[in-house]
């Protein structure tokens, strides 16, 4: 057995559970689990690495569709398996009888108990709805598949 | 069965129903489009998301 050079995998759950901080001031609030939201963004919009928040700017607007998007279904605990931590939302996101006219193609989460702060935008083929159904449906909750993962 | 359309409930049997499946590089979706005659009049989607978002954690090297 020999030493080596690693980021703990313990840690990169921990990041997800939100244990450490590193910064000089601590800025989060409360104890408990914080309430993630998904949000849908036109084709025409920039948001990628860059974007900080949530923002009502380039999101999409219809029928049925609550500008926000909706809240995420949490249910299962960030986790690891070899040397990767992930987590996967334990439901896929939905809308239900949106019309939704103007192309989109993508999905923002984003962490609203803390100031809206991103989280990962994902994007798809670019989609419109009419009177109908929109679902994002969620990959396996693994080390390969996960919808986030710290490898 | 009724299905709700941009027309209001319309009888199933009056609807024509197109799937399209379509696979991107990130995705990948199945598209239902109702028509009413030649209007579309209902469009459903469904994503899967093929390609996860991954971060590398690697520590660094003292040099």
């Amino acid at each position: 057995m020999a030493n080596s050079a690693a980021v703990c995998t313990s840690f990169k759950v921990d990041l997800l559970n939100g244990i450490h901080a590193f910064g000089t001031t601590v800025t989060r609030g409360g104890t408990g689990a914080d309430t993630f939201k998904a949000a849908l963004y036109l084709a025409t919009g920039s948001l990628g690495a860059g974007t900080t928040a949530y923002s009502a700017t380039s999101e999409v607007s219809g029928t049925n569709y609550t500008a926000g998007g909706v809240t995420v279904t949490n249910a299962t605990a960030p986790t690891s398996s070899g040397t990767t931590a992930f987590w996967t939302p334990s439901a896929s996101f939905s809308w239900t009888s949106v019309t939704l006219s103007t192309a989109f193609d993508t999905c923002l989460i984003y962490n609203s108990t803390q100031s809206n702060k991103a989280v990962a935008v994902y994007t798809f083929g670019s989609q419109t709805v009419t009177a109908g159904n929109f679902t994002l449906t969620m990959p396996s909750n693994d080390s390969s598949n996960a919808l986030l993962r710290i490898a | 069965m009724q299905v709700y359309t941009i027309k209001g409930l319309v009888d199933r049997d009056q609807l024509t129903v197109k799937d399209i499946v379509n696979e991107g590089a990130n995705d990948r979706s199945v598209v239902t489009e109702w028509y009413l005659g030649e209007e579309l009049v209902r469009r459903d989607v469904h994503v899967m998301i093929l390609r996860p978002i991954g971060m590398d954690g690697n520590a660094g090297d003292f040099k």
